[in-house]
């Protein structure tokens, strides 16, 4: 499947563009990877540098830190031609379409690549590595809900440990709201946030319970147990670091924020080996193109990119050591070369 | 007289802006909707208990010291204690509210919330209700106090009838600046956890809603102006006549 | 009663302040302690009231050593007066005043009355000024205030350190004498401190003179003058030892207070035969006379303008208005003075009534400070000093 898509977009290049300099010299291709502002994205941006140099290219610069709209204006100037976002951002945000609950991984992803196709954009393969907020518990909590002061009665729906949002929804319910979170001020007040999930888990959370504090302290107030229930973003590595559990959002209220790369349509003309050496690198992360979701293929990829977050969060590693470290245990991208 | 227009305009505007907001604008651009009144009633509610509670209890501590470390039995204390006071007020507010929450999760206390804030409220407050209360007190003429001596009043009698009273309307103008600093610096006890004004200005800039950024900025803005005045009234309340007399 | 026996106070930092100091002040008198700036005046002062503590030595007051008392107890019985007023400027006249009243205890009523009291004393209207602050007061007014303050609660004793200090010198003149007058009625046992040797001159029935903490001597204003015991007794008095006596002096007590009169109301013809009987008994030729209205005084006659008058005339057609009059109470130094700058040789003195007490006349003026240079007893004023002169 994955590769009838990248025979597609081959396609359609040729359609496009007509027979423009297909052959050009790898050296010749400059290749402006550009990023945005935080840990995963800093660590995309190496990802995508080594992947190309293992595969030829020299000419490859990195301009990382930008917010999430300087980095589209960017790609839509020119400036920058290649780069990682998340399939959700690009649809919503900069595609303005409507992101509903239930939306599936892929359908998200095929729609959006269509769109972007005609502002001159070949999107590249995707993870399944989600990163959204996410509800999530302490590991006691998530174990033992039942030896809280807050939580009177744990229903019988509840299926220890409270791994998903019925559950930690059934527990609100039957408890009048009034199990302790701490959530971060957006999460809490964007309607496609806390009140989202509220509406599709039909729970509710009493006033006194929720506390909105910034997305550090929210993490520090958990991983200290003071609040049993908190939010997180779902590729941090804090939830591994403090044995959180995440709450799988099983009817999928929030639209898949999948890893993806795309680069202008002019860069995959010049030399189609972008496109390649590219998708050969998000293949290290579990999920893709065309795959049926499921909770399990989410877990796995969060955990994988949890994983690779953590060694420049928890690690103190630079974004470039853990993407080296990361590309040299994937047999997808040869870095010797 | 100019500074009392000045300070109805200033009123006049803000609140201006919260009405107009509050009860006139039903959509606003970015991912949440204005506060209604109940809300920003609520909030305001909440930032008045921090900095209320905050403010007592830096004025029970705050004006004892400073009148304590003025006095000629333990004057030696005063450089150390104004200095300690003063690494408190430099040290920038967000700081010191960020500062109390680990250093209470280190003490096994709750590091989340309402007490942090409070504490690291009264920690910031607490440099211009010392310093002032101390100049208040040691800028009282000697003479003042020789001449009470020699009448044949105790110390304690000096203290509360010649230097409290001459020194009342520093010492009140200090905790009126204190208090003024601590309604803006409570806005950041939201990041902790304990709401307050700081709510929608931080929740309307993480979600691009400006103009709830505006209403609590306006309301906290509106709070500061209001506190500083009532304040200003208590000190000029305070104040001796005689010594209203002697300065106009 | 005030008695300091070989006190002695060295500060903490080995300066010497007072050296073996003794005196004694007896009751109802005023004691000036004088000397440059520095010589330990105002320590002598405070270690009475124990504002600063002896080093050794003891000091009595009315009879009882000052250690034996609380240090409170005994400040607030005897009256203080700062160098620097020091009046409480958070409150009225009246709460000043109040302050040891207060502290002793006093009813309301009584402490109100007492402040009256004072205001009334110190020359200054109870309603206009009870309920003003200090700042709302000219700093001679502020003077009286803090003199009222330490007559508070009636003590026997004062302690004044300079209460008239950094004020001008009219001012300042009208204030002691005002004191003096005060004194005069209550009689209380004062120090009083002064850096200025007219006022302890003035002020003193007793001065003590002090040098770098000792005293050098202690006696009578007149004794301090015509007896100075050494070279810096003498240069700090001055040079002018002898016109200062003057100060000493009241035009009461030189004046002649029988002079021979007119009255406004004699016809020429009794105005001759008075003047004739005066040449009488005094062998000598009188030109002016004064001219009196019953007990009141009028001005003055010439006798040449008696001459040619119509005899149906009265004195009081030719009279001569007065230039200048005195009060007894005036000093003999201020009566001079008055004498040459109205250019005129002979000075009524009259009460505040305008009735004529008696007469000063240039030359007795003359004769007293001669004796002042010379050191010699004065003599009684006797009738040949009124006589005389063609210049009024
Ligand atoms: N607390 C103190 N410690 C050390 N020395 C002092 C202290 N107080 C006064 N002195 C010194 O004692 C001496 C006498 O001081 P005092 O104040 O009695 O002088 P004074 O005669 O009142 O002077 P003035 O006329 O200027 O008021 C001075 O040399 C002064 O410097
Ligand atoms: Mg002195």
């Amino acid at each position: 499947m994955k590769r009838v898509c990248v025979g597609v977009v081959a396609l359609a290049l040729l359609f496009v563009l007509g027979s423009t300099s297909l052959q050009a010299q790898q050296d010749d291709v400059d290749i402006n990877v550009v990023a945005k502002n935080f840990t995963e994205e800093f660590i995309m941006g190496q990802l995508q540098k080594l992947a190309l140099q293992a595969a030829g290219f020299s000419n490859v610069s990195v301009t990382d830190g930008l917010s999430s709209t300087a980095l589209r204006d960017a790609m839509e100037s020119g400036d920058g031609n290649l780069a990682m976002d998340y399939t959700g951002t690009t649809f919503g945000t900069h595609l303005g379409l409507e992101l509903k609950p239930g939306l599936s991984p892929d359908f998200v992803y095929q729609k959006m690549a269509q769109v972007d196709l005609a502002n001159g954009f070949v999107t590249l393969d995707r993870s399944e590595g989600h990163n959204t907020f996410a509800m999530a518990a302490t590991a006691n909590f998530a174990q033992n809900p039942g030896d809280f002061d807050s939580v009177n009665t744990v229903p019988d729906e509840v299926e220890l440990p409270v791994d998903t949002m019925p559950e930690l929804a059934a527990l609100y319910n039957a408890n009048d709201g009034s199990i302790p979170a701490i959530i971060d001020l957006e999460f809490a007040e964007r309607d496609d946030g806390l009140k989202l999930l509220q509406r599709v888990y039909e729970f509710e959370i009493s006033d006194d319970a929720l506390t909105k504090a910034s997305v550090g302290k929210s993490l520090q107030a958990l991983a200290n147990n003071e609040f049993p229930v908190g939010m997180v973003f779902a590729t941090d590595p804090a939830i591994a670091e403090n044995n959180f559990t995440t709450m799988a959002d099983t009817s999928r209220a929030f639209p898949p924020f999948d890893q993806y790369a795309y680069a202008s349509s002019e860069l995959i003309a010049e030399a189609p080996g972008v496109a390649t050496a590219i998708n050969n690198m998000i293949s290290c992360f579990p999920g893709g193109i065309g795959e049926d979701w499921s909770i399990e293929l989410r877990n796995e990829s969060q955990t994988v990119w949890r994983n690779l977050n953590a060694q420049v969060a928890v690690e103190d590693k630079s974004p470039e050591e853990a993407a080296r470290s990361f590309l040299e245990d994937c047999d997808a991208v040869d870095l010797s070369s | 007289m100019r500074r009392y227009i000045a300070f109805v305009v200033l009123l006049g505007l803000l609140l201006g802006v919260l009405v107009w907001v509050t009860s006139f604008v039903t959509e606003a651009q970015g991912l949440m909707n204005p506060l209604a009144w109940e809300e920003i009633y609520d909030l305001t509610i909440e930032h008045i208990q921090m900095v209320v509670v905050a403010e007592a209890i830096a004025i029970a501590i705050g004006v004892p010291l400073g009148i304590l470390i003025a006095l000629p039995q333990f004057r030696a204390l005063s450089p150390p204690v104004l200095g300690f006071a003063g690494v408190g007020q430099s040290v920038p507010s967000l700081a010191v509210i960020a500062i109390m929450s680990p250093i209470f999760a280190l003490l096994s206390l709750n590091s989340t919330g309402y007490w942090p804030v409070v504490v690291a409220l009264i920690i910031y407050g607490l440099m211009p209700i010392i310093r002032n209360a101390f100049a208040g007190m040691s800028n009282v003429d000697p003479a003042l106090i020789e001449a009470g001596r020699g009448m044949g009043m105790t110390q304690g009698q000096i203290i509360r009838q010649v230097q409290i009273p001459i020194a009342i309307s520093v010492i009140v103008a200090g905790i009126r600046t204190s208090t003024t600093l601590n309604v803006g610096a409570a806005t950041l006890g939201v990041l902790n956890g304990a709401g307050g004004l700081g709510e929608p200005i931080l929740s309307g800039m993480a979600t691009s809603t400006y103009l709830v950024t505006l209403q609590g900025g306006a309301a906290a803005a509106a709070l500061a102006v209001i506190v500083d005045r009532l304040i200003g009234g208590v000190e000029s309340w305070l104040t001796p006549k005689g010594l209203l007399v002697a300065q106009s | 009663m005030i008695e300091l026996e070989n006190v002695i106070k060295v500060f903490p930092d080995g300066t010497e302040a007072v050296k073996d100091l003794s005196l004694k002040v007896p009751r109802g008198e005023i004691c000036v302690l004088i000397g440059p700036s520095g010589c330990g005046k105002t320590t002598s002062m405070k270690m009475i009231n124990r504002l600063i503590p002896i080093t050794s030595g003891k000091i009595y007051v009315n009879g009882q050593d000052i250690q034996t008392f609380n240090p409170q107890d005994l400040r607030r019985n005897i009256g203080y007066a700062i160098q620097q007023v020091g009046l409480f400027p958070h409150m009225t006249v009246r709460e000043n005043i109040e302050v040891v009243p207060k502290l002793l205890g006093w009813s309301k009523q009584e402490r109100l009355k007492r402040a009256r009291e004072l205001l009334d004393m110190v020359g200054m209207d109870p309603d206009t000024y009870l309920d003003r602050h200090p700042s709302e007061l000219s700093g001679g007014q502020q003077q009286r205030i803090g003199v009222a303050r330490c007559l508070g609660a009636d003590p026997p004793n004062l302690l004044m350190d300079e209460p008239f200090g950094a004020i001008d010198p009219i001012t300042r003149e009208k204030l002691q004498d005002e004191f003096l007058r005060i004194q005069d009625e209550i009689q209380k046992t004062i120090i009083f401190v002064t850096h200025d040797i007219d006022e302890a001159l003035k002020m003193g029935d007793r001065i003590a003179l002090m040098s770098e903490g000792e005293l050098i001597q202690y006696s009578t204003p007149p004794e301090l003058l015509a007896n100075p015991a050494n070279d810096f007794v003498r240069d700090f008095v001055g040079a002018d030892r002898a016109l200062k006596e003057l100060r000493l002096l009241r035009v009461e007590e030189v004046m002649n207070p029988t002079p021979p009169t007119v009255d406004a109301n004699d016809s020429f013809q009794v105005a001759r035969e008075k003047f004739e009987r005066e040449d009488q008994q005094t062998g000598r030729l009188r030109r002016y006379m004064l001219v009196v209205e019953g007990d009141h005084f009028r001005g003055w006659v010439d006798r040449h303008d008696l001459d040619g008058q119509p005899e149906d005339g009265h004195v009081r057609d030719v009279i001569i208005k007065s230039a200048a009059t005195a009060g007894p109470d005036m000093s003999m130094n201020q009566a001079m003075a008055t004498v040459l700058s109205n250019a005129i040789g002979n000075l009524a003195i009259t009460d505040e009534q305008n009735r004529l007490l008696g007469l000063l006349t240039f030359n007795s003026i003359r004769r007293v400070m001669a004796q002042s240079y010379t050191g010699e007893e004065a003599a009684e004023p006797t009738d040949d000093d009124t006589l005389e002169t063609e210049e009024l």
